[in-house]
């Protein structure tokens, strides 16, 4: 198959960073066995040719390196040899025998003979033995031309099988289809263990066995509790697909291949879905993607992938996609489908009417974590240039933006410090409020795979999260915290780390403000914060504190990752600095294994931070107040920037509220859905005078628009995403896009019609306009990124091919600033009327408002969101499992399912948010971060009781939802 | 009855001024809080509140009255 675009990557190996390694690894190819680092060097000789490689490597890999190719059937270049096929044979001179080339480590001086005769006998004998039990159904077989079974019967030159085919054989073993995206065919399966060891050490899943010996050996997917076999779907397997790509033959096989055939090109993109920003290959057939395959060169995930990214990809052409642009003067009204020009020049009008009327600042416009980089800078841009004010925001504040405070004012930069890959030279890994195999897992699964290694794990979290235990991996310590009380939790910590002498006092001297560490000091030995003291607001014993402490200050390299648990929250901004805090005081900042990374969620959520969405900040975090920043954008976009900073997302809606704020331009966001208080937002849209959405689906927002522009997937653009590790990934359009213009266009198109003039041929004389301005982007250029692969920024002149670990020698501020955090509790507190603490999170299959993954087979996993209880709790309340159950708060009502589980603590309940009906933000309330207003969705207090019917909000949102259904129908028609 | 605007943005700087309170130095915390409001706050909202202030104030903490002051000698 031809493979357009980047075929040749970078590799660090080659660029001279350090990585022992030969030559040019050619990602299309697979060596056999994993690459080994050493610092020796072994000579060989390989059917007379001498070659040079790293000590450890198997003779295998050797051969391959030099462009001589083994056969092979149970080894590939991702997973440990095991040796099983004996396919790869070699003769050894001096040694007896044939030994295995795959599990043979190379020796000085060896002679290695890869074909003669007698190897490639015996070769065709065990090709024989395997095909005399395989079905010759090749032509029809959906694997024709793409099974490795097949080319090595072909380069082993089988022409008999002198067996027969009528002794015992698998033949008419039965398929298990149960998986919606793939299907096993064991009749195919050669028992190469391929798939279990992929699902091993790739995934870290365990869900796959070898039952049996000999002849009955066959791949198992375990057994239930009840002692039945499990299929795939019943089984402990998370769909990641992993075995599927590591299988030789058609056994485990993609549906959509069987279905439609094999794909004839590919071209190299990035995931849309989470901050992981997995590399891709689409595999196309004309302009339809037939699967997606991790790319081997993807540096973010390495040739790994979740279900999300490799199979979810079907709703790109669903048929809800709205492809037609659409107007109406009132949300009361059927839309109407018109033309592009007729939408932009509608929403223009509007947008230029509402100004001359209620002034300048009435307008503004939300960008999108889920759109590109350049996109995202497009659409701040409009607003700031076109618009005229500073009132842009992004769906970052109801996520992150308490990282980019926290991290900016400790640390001097809103981002995390390290690569992924460095999780492998950590020696204790600390994960706070995040769930990375769910919520990130192809992280996760690197995570796992250092955890198995031996590297010590401390999980903060009101929920038993899966990381907590699983196969192989059982946490050191799982700190059941209160939800709300983060930051005396942190403080504990440093507050062991401050008076057992476990400072880094060194780094301290050298690296840090000596006055705020002084302040920060005298502030944290106090003894409020002991682990005693606070025991009884945060709910952690003091003892287990005290070692988790110890434990995370005393090995080498410690490792902190968090996520939304430790952002969403009254003091988001608070626990942020609290943990850079920990880093500081450990010396654990400023090399590989170490760090201070938070796990974004949405997949562009650092890039749409760093492209200049806030309200306060120009691209790339400056200022807007700073007048040196104003005028070199002044300059290059040739119009006067307003000197204040504009109206965040919750300021806006209390301006609509409030009647002073009119119209939005709300890109790629479903803020009906994902933020807080429900009823609060719909008050707000409602009282605008001009919403235009842009978006691939009639999302929850868009039911309150009057302007409707039908976005393009990732699937139909150009551009780029930046990942959680700061890395810029290029996303490649592989169809046109289904409504005729990319989401760039569009916003220029809107832009040109309000009179501030966008011309723009293509993305990437975009990102040469961001790396105009932007000091950490000066490096950055679409030719940049297709020499190197990817780009971590800061990328400029000290560090031109990017900076893939922070602050190794200085701060972007100089020293690192310790700062003080007083724990302040919040005002959303258990009471007699709301006595549980409601926290919300999200689940492997779906992605944040689902409006993508429940548009696919994912359903399959998560077809509605539960409460999660803890069986006492339910049993107070006379809950049983799947009752309906009210769960009330200050802010609104919601019923949903009951799930009880232990893994809940008493007193605190849980639910996801992907499904719209369920209206788990008609729960939460308008309390936020005091920094940043990032709301505080982790920490709700809630009554849960026993009901019948569905809340009135439930019922009146169904009403709403069917009658914008029929305004959507009258448009098509 | 003050809007839901006035009673957030009241909420908003008290809060400031509650996780800004350094160690005590009352006069410090407020011009961090000050310098907080300055650079993240959008001018209506400097505006509306100060203007609640200038009115009425009750229900601002000390720090951030102070806080208040700061800016309103600035401009
Ligand atoms: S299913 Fe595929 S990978 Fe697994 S043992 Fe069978 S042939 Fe090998
Ligand atoms: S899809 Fe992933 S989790 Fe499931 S069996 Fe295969 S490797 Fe394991
Ligand atoms: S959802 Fe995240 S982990 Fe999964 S494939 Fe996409 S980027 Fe990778
Ligand atoms: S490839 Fe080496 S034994 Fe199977």
């Amino acid at each position: 198959m031809k493979v357009s675009s980047m075929v040749e990557y970078f590799d660090p190996a080659t660029a001279g960073f350090g990585k022992a390694d030969f030559s040019k690894v050619d990602f299309s190819k697979d060596y056999g066995t994993p690459e080994v680092i050493s610092d020796k060097q072994v000579t060989l000789e390989i059917d007379g040719m001498s070659i040079s490689v790293t000590a450890g490597t198997s003779v295998f890999r050797a051969a391959a390196l030099a462009d001589i190719n083994i056969p092979k059937l149970c080894a590939s270049d991702n997973l440990q040899a095991f040796g099983s096929c004996r396919m790869c044979v070699v003769e050894i001179a001096g040694r007896r025998g044939m030994p295995a080339s795959c599990t043979t480590p190379v020796e000085e001086g060896m002679q290695v003979t890869t074909q003669n005769g007698k190897i490639a006998k015996l070769r065709r004998n065990i090709m024989e033995l395997y095909i005399s039990d395989h079905p010759l159904d090749c032509l029809t077989c959906p694997s024709n031309g793409d099974c490795e079974l097949q080319d090595v019967a072909g380069a082993v030159g089988l022409r008999e099988v002198r067996y027969g085919f009528s002794g015992e054989n698998h033949l008419t073993a039965e398929q298990d289809s149960s998986n919606p995206y793939f299907s096993f065919d064991p009749s195919k399966c050669i028992v190469c263990s391929r798939c279990v060891r992929a699902c091993e050490e790739v995934q870290g899943t365990f869900a796959l066995t070898i039952d049996g010996r000999g002849f009955d050996s066959k791949v198992s997917t375990g057994i239930d509790s009840a002692g039945n076999d499990n299929d795939f779907l019943s089984s402990d397997c998370v769909s990641c697909g992993a075995c599927v790509q590591a299988c030789p033959t058609s056994t485990l096989m993609e549906k959509s291949v069987i279905e439609q055939g094999q794909p004839e090109h590919s071209i190299i993109t990035t995931c849309a879905y989470c901050g992981v920003g997995c590399t891709f290959e689409a595999q196309m057939r004309g302009n339809e993607v037939i699967r997606m395959v991790p790319s081997k060169g993807g540096e973010a995930n390495q040739g790994h992938s979740c279900v999300k990214g490799r199979f979810a990809f079907g709703y790109a052409t669903h048929e809800d996609r709205i492809t037609t642009p659409m107007i109406r003067h009132s949300i009361d009204q059927p839309w109407q489908q018109v033309s592009w020009q007729q939408a932009i020049d509608f929403a223009a009008t509007r947008f230029k009417d509402i100004q001359s009327e209620h002034g300048k600042d009435s307008i503004g416009g939300i960008t999108s974590s889920r759109c590109t980089n350049e996109e995202t800078y497009l659409v701040q841009k409009l607003i700031r240039a076109a618009f005229g004010n500073n009132n842009t925001d992004t769906c970052a504040r109801v996520c992150h933006s308490p990282t980019g405070y926290g991290l900016k004012a400790t640390l001097g930069e809103s981002a995390g410090t390290q690569t992924f890959e460095s999780v492998l030279q950590s020696d204790v890994i600390m994960v706070i409020g995040a769930n990375p195999t769910d919520a990130h897992p192809v992280f996760g699964s690197l995570m796992k795979k250092r955890l198995r290694q031996g590297a010590k794990l401390i999980v903060v979290d009101p929920r038993q999260i899966d990381l907590v235990k699983s196969a192989h991996i059982q946490a050191d310590h799982h700190l059941k915290i209160r939800p709300g009380t983060n930051v005396a939790f942190v403080n504990a910590m440093a507050h062991v780390i401050a008076t057992e002498g476990l400072l880094d006092q060194d780094f301290i001297e050298q690296r840090c403000q000596q006055q705020a560490f002084n302040t920060w000091l005298e502030f944290i030995k106090n003894e409020r914060h002991s682990p005693e003291t606070t025991s009884d607001i945060t709910g952690i014993d003091a003892i287990e504190l005290r070692n988790a402490a110890r434990l995370y200050a005393g090995v080498k390299n410690g490792a902190i990752f968090y996520g939304l648990g430790v952002t969403e929250h009254s003091q988001g901004s608070s626990m942020v600095m609290g943990i850079a805090n920990l880093a500081l005081a450990t010396g654990n900042i400023g090399r590989e294994g170490v760090g201070v990374n938070p796990l974004r969620g949405q997949n562009n959520v650092q890039g749409s931070c760093d492209m200049g969405s806030f309200p306060h900040e120009l691209p790339g975090y400056q200022h807007v107040s700073v007048k040196a920043n104003r005028e070199r954008f002044e300059q290059v976009w040739q119009v006067k920037i307003d000197a204040e900073p504009g109206l965040r997302i919750p300021n806006m809606f209390d301006a609509a509220i409030d009647g002073s704020f009119k119209g939005l331009y709300c890109q790629g966001e479903d803020i009906a859905q994902s933020d807080p208080n429900t009823q609060h937002v719909q008050a707000a849209l409602k009282a605008m005078d001009c919403i235009v959405v842009q978006d691939i689906f009639l999302n929850e927002t868009a039911k309150y628009a009057h302007v409707f522009l039908p976005g393009a997937s990732f699937l139909e653009k150009d551009g780029t995403f930046t990942n959680a590790e700061r890395r810029i990934n290029r996303v490649r359009q592989v169809m046109p896009p289904l409504a005729g213009m990319a989401d760039w266009q569009a916003t220029m198109a809107l832009s040109n019609a309000l009179g501030y003039e966008m011309n723009y041929q293509h993305p990437s004389e975009i990102m040469a306009e961001i790396a105009e301005l932007t000091p950490s982007f000066a490096g950055v250029s679409y030719e940049k990124l297709e020499q190197l692969g990817s780009i971590q920024w800061p990328c400029n002149e000290h560090m031109p091919n990017g900076t893939p670990t922070m602050h190794l020698h200085d701060f972007p501020i100089g020293l690192g600033k310790f700062a003080v955090t007083e724990f302040v509790a919040t005002t959303e507190r258990a009471s007699r009327k709301y006595p549980l603490l409601l926290t919300t999170g999200r689940i492997l299959s779906q992605y944040n408002v689902g409006a993508q993954t429940r548009r696919t087979d994912n359903q399959h996993w998560h077809d509605e969101d539960r409460l999660d209880i803890h069986p006492n709790d339910a049993e107070q309340r006379g809950i049983n499992e799947s009752d309906w159950v009210g769960i009330a708060s200050r802010a609104g009502e919601t019923v949903l399912r009951a799930h009880i589980t232990e893994k809940m603590q008493p007193g605190v309940v849980y639910t996801t948010f992907h499904h719209p009906e369920s209206g788990a933000n008609v729960v939460t309330t308008d309390n936020s971060d005091w920094a940043t207003n990032c709301p505080e969705y982790k920490v709700t207090a809630v009554e849960a009781i026993k009901v019948k019917t569905p809340s009135n909000w439930q019922q009146r949102y169904q009403e709403f939802s069917q009658k914008q259904g029929e305004y959507l129908q009258k448009a098509k028609r | 009855m003050l809007s839901l605007k006035l009673q957030n943005l009241i909420k908003m700087l008290n809060q400031i001024a509650a996780n800004i309170c350094l160690a005590g130095d009352e006069q410090q915390a407020a011009v961090e809080v000050a310098h907080h409001i300055v650079a993240f706050w959008a001018k209506s909202m400097k505006v509306d509140v100060i203007e609640y202030y200038q009115s009425d104030g009750e229900q601002l903490l000390p720090v951030s009255k102070q806080a208040l002051d700061i800016l309103i000698a600035n401009t």
